[in-house]
């Protein structure tokens, strides 16, 4: 059967249109951080498949029990084509539906990364794979619960349970279900998604072949009303096939796993940072903000200095909530990471590692005046590295925090020249080493 | 007795009925004519499911142009569809019983209307019988008692002799006969023989007009010259379809 | 109305599924209720999550809407005002009886402001309901909740991790602004549930100008 017929089937094929939507929309109408960078595109791209996983699991849900809906149950009872046939023509139409809507997304956001051509285009068939696995085990344990329950009922408690379920097993459980950051220090294991795509295709086939108990004209004497036989043998199968595999990808390791260093991307010459290749759109940044780091007052900065982007040189391991935890050595070490792309993400890092770098030690996390004084220092230094110029309000937070936070900002963005605010930033470095005269002597 | 009023009625932009002015009944009339003719989409607006897009219609006498107008009209108005849905757990005298209640019933002869119009279609002794086990004409009846359950003054039926089998329609014919000698009874068929049977008034349509009403008589004359169809009553509808055409041409 | 006729209605629409889904929905919301899932939307640094009941509220908001179902589909379109009385007092108990005890066994088992908070977003979820249920039928009535879910936890947060003003399912207890979008959509639904067909069409200004100058 062509690809239109089989879409057509199961009256899915206006949900494509509607799927098509919510996936671009949720592509575009957030933000577009991600255009330039392939990894961060195919990401991107394949966040929605939750959320379409979620819609997909509940039209299955509501599908499944059409026929007898519509009142064609005897009439199909008569057909030609066993009832499996027919319930793989509807799983297929719903899965394919889903999967199409979510390929038109990645194609469309590949197009609006692609006349940058940046380095990396490797790592997006990993990311690709990553979201079928949500679409394609939901369909198949939508299909299940519209088997048993009432079809309006199984439609949201699938939709519900679906993502609850992806979710508990995602970030928290440490399966990565999907994710929401395309780092460049990391790629998707294709064997073990491979693996997990084939346990859910194996969910869709246990779906199929679950009995289904029929509608009371359609039971008679001579044929039982849960015709066993078959499912007792073939549900068990397909269940352990599930299993194995699934288990099979998780023996394997994790999904999302860490990528070997490569030769990087270098800019500046006494303070030089280096980026994955992957980063490429980041390097004018970098470069400009390199250029600020050695104009700073040598208090901050070293004669030759290297910086290098997080799993370069230093790795250490990210934790469940997707932030990394350098630990005191590392802090020492010449790492930054690239957040979500903004230069002010960039300047965060680099501004924590010069500090720590230049002046900052143990004093500052367990004296109060100490750390208050870093804050100062920190928020001047990410804002002075950004290039200043954008007066406003850190966002509200903790208010001794964002007091502190607040007095480094409005020097950077203030009306001082460049030389008083090297004074000033001088000014508080001593002032830190009143307070912990022994500290940071890097 | 129904009187519409330049009725119009119109799907997704497409006319369905235009400017339907009529006056149905007292009596059994039959709506006859081709598929898509708007037999169906009348029915329906006279049932009061679906409001004219404009127009008026009055159900013995009284105008539908308020809320207490469509209570008063749908307590007189027993309506069957051609599909019509059903619960096969319920019991037949359930869903009769049930369909009283629809219709604002008074309680207490609800009962003994339910026990009459099951007589009268013939289901007395399958009055405790599930939906389920009942045949396909037996269904029909059961709809048939829905429809007549509470002796409302208008009684619309869709194509009710469809899936019939010819004692079954004889058996329908005589039900509807002795309804149509208290109530008007519209019901809409393509079946000319239907229209023969039951006598009565005859509404021609096609592409939501009346092209015709008179008598089967009247219709029956208009066959008298040569045309295509075996009764005098087929090639009097035939006549008046072709005419349409003709004019339209 | 009398008690045969009272039990076909609710038969016809299976309402036994109601306290049933109801009870089971509370149960869960009880002993994993309070667990953090993860959302996948990108926020500025790290992971954002939410607690298992707001979802779970959903399935509790939609029964009322969904309850109303019945097979026989257009023989009762045409009833009288009798069975559309029962019909809304159905309605009104199914909403008081769901709503009520989730928000009551939420009360006890997850606390006085998390419990506002599912019943703000319970009523929301109600009025889309009612909306989602006269769009496209009452077996139906999910689609547009389940949609907005989509959209709630999309965009509901902004990248600084905060919840956006019309975020009605997870906002404080305390705030007006998403209580105002929850009672609009609430509004709405109870308005778009109100105007059947004929009302639209008795009480269209013109067509009602017309009537009474007759």
């Amino acid at each position: 059967m062509r690809l239109i017929g089989v879409l057509r089937h199961a009256n899915a094929l206006w949900l494509l249109p509607f799927l098509i939507a919510v996936d671009l929309s949720m592509i575009f109408l957030r933000d577009d951080h991600w255009v330039g960078v392939w990894p961060e595109t195919a990401v991107a791209a394949q966040m929605p498949a939750m959320f379409l996983a979620m819609l997909a699991a509940a039209y299955a849900a509501w599908t499944a029990r059409r026929e007898e809906r519509l009142g064609l149950a005897e009439q199909l009872e008569a057909s030609v084509r066993p009832r499996w046939q027919r319930e793989l023509l509807g799983v297929a139409s719903i899965a394919a539906v889903t999967v199409v809507a979510y390929c038109v997304g990645f194609v469309v956001a590949l197009a609006r990364t692609l006349p940058q051509s940046p380095p990396g285009f490797s790592l997006v068939p990993g990311y690709w794979l990553l979201g079928l696995f949500p679409m394609l085990a939901a369909v198949g344990a939508g299909w299940i619960l519209g088997k048993y329950l009432p079809s309006a009922i199984a439609a949201v408690v699938a939709g519900i349970g679906g993502f609850l379920a992806f979710a508990y097993f995602g970030e928290i459980g440490g399966e990565r279900i999907v994710v929401i950051s395309g780092y460049p220090d990391t790629h998707v294991d294709l064997f073990v998604v491979l693996t997990r795509v084939a346990a859910a295709v194996a969910l869709c086939a246990v779906a199929i072949l679950l009995p289904v108990r029929k509608p009371r004209s359609l039971r008679g004497a001579e044929q039982p009303s849960y015709p066993w036989a078959r499912p007792l043998v073939l549900v068990p199968a397909c269940v352990v096939v599930m299993i194995s595999v699934f288990a099979l990808g998780r023996a394997a390791g994790p999904a999302i796993a860490e990528r070997a260093a490569v030769d990087p991307l270098c800019r500046g010459d006494q303070m030089k940072l280096c980026l994955w290749p992957e980063h490429e759109k980041y390097a004018p940044v970098v470069a400009e903000i390199s250029q600020r780091v050695e104009a700073l007052p040598d208090i901050f900065v070293r004669e030759e200095d290297v910086a290098w982007e997080y799993g370069l040189r230093y790795r250490v391991d990210r934790l469940d909530d997707g932030t990394v935890d350098l630990g005191d050595e590392e802090q020492g070490s010449s790492t930054f990471e690239i957040f979500d792309g903004s230069p002010g993400a960039i300047t965060r890092e680099i501004a924590r590692m010069i500090s720590w770098r230049g002046y900052q030690g143990e004093c500052a996390r367990e004296v109060d005046e100490a750390r208050d004084v870093t804050l100062r220092i920190d928020s001047w230094l990410e804002h002075y590295l950004a290039g200043g110029g954008s007066p406003g309000q850190i966002p509200a937070g903790d208010p001794e925090v964002g007091e502190q936070l607040q007095r480094g900002f409005d020097v950077a963005n203030g009306d001082l020249s460049r030389e008083e605010q090297f004074e000033w930033a001088e000014e508080q470095v001593e002032e830190y080493r009143s307070i912990c005269p022994r500290d940071g002597q890097s | 007795m129904i009187e519409a009023c330049d009725l119009r009625q119109s799907y997704r932009g497409r006319v369905i009925i235009d400017g339907l002015s009529v006056r149905l009944g007292p009596g059994i009339v039959s709506l006859l004519g081709p598929n898509g003719a708007g037999k169906t989409t009348l029915l329906r607006t006279l049932a009061t499911i679906k409001p004219p897009t404009s127009g008026t219609f009055s159900v013995d006498g009284h105008v539908i142009d308020s809320p207490a107008a469509l209570q008063q009209a749908r307590h007189r108005i027993g309506y069957l569809p051609q599909a019509f849905g059903y619960d096969p757990s319920l019991t037949v005298q359930d869903f009769v019983h049930y369909a009283a209640w629809i219709r604002g019933v008074p309680r207490q002869q609800r009962s003994s209307h339910v026990a009459s119009v099951l007589d009268d279609v013939r289901l007395a002794e399958h009055a405790k019988t599930k939906m389920r086990k009942l045949s396909g004409g037996m269904i029909r009846r059961a709809g048939i008692a829905w429809a007549l359950v509470g002796e409302p003054a208008v009684v619309l039926l869709d194509e009710p002799t469809v899936g019939l089998d010819p004692q079954q329609r004889v058996a329908f014919r005589e039900i509807v006969s002795r309804c149509g000698q208290q109530a008007t009874v519209v019901l809409s068929t393509h079946l000319v023989d239907d229209v023969d049977a039951l006598g009565g008034d005859v509404v021609v349509m096609n592409e939501g007009r009346a092209l015709f009403h008179g008598t089967k008589d009247e219709l029956a004359a208009l066959g008298d010259a040569p045309s295509t169809g075996a009764t005098p009553l087929e090639r009097g509808y035939i006549r008046v379809l072709e005419n349409a055409e003709a004019t339209a041409i | 109305m009398s008690i045969e006729d009272l039990r076909t209605f609710l038969f016809l629409r299976r309402c036994w599924f109601g306290p049933v889904v109801v009870a089971l929905v509370s149960v869960v919301t009880v002993v994993v209720g309070h667990h953090e899932v993860a959302n996948p939307v990108p926020i500025a640094e790290g992971v954002a999550t939410l607690p298992v009941w707001r979802l779970l509220s959903l399935i509790v908001a939609i029964m009322p809407a969904v309850l109303l179902h019945s097979p026989l589909g257009e023989l009762e379109s045409a009833a009288v005002r009798e069975y559309w009385r029962v019909q809304h007092l159905y309605l009104a108990g199914s909403v008081v009886l769901y709503l009520g005890s989730f928000t009551v066994v939420a009360w006890l088992g997850l606390g006085g402001d998390t419990a506002l908070i599912a019943l703000r977003a319970m009523i929301a979820w109600l009025g889309l309901a009612l909306l989602s249920g006269r769009m496209f039928g009452w077996s139906r009535s999910w689609l547009l909740p389940l949609v907005s879910v989509a959209i709630l936890l999309f965009w509901g947060m902004d990248t600084g991790s905060t919840y956006v003003w019309w975020e009605f399912s997870a906002r404080p207890h305390d705030d007006w602004k998403s209580a105002v979008v929850a009672g609009g959509l609430a509004l709405l639904g109870a308005a778009i549930y109100w105007a059947r067909s004929w009302r639209r069409h008795l009480l269209h200004p013109l067509r009602r100008a017309r009537s009474l100058s007759r």
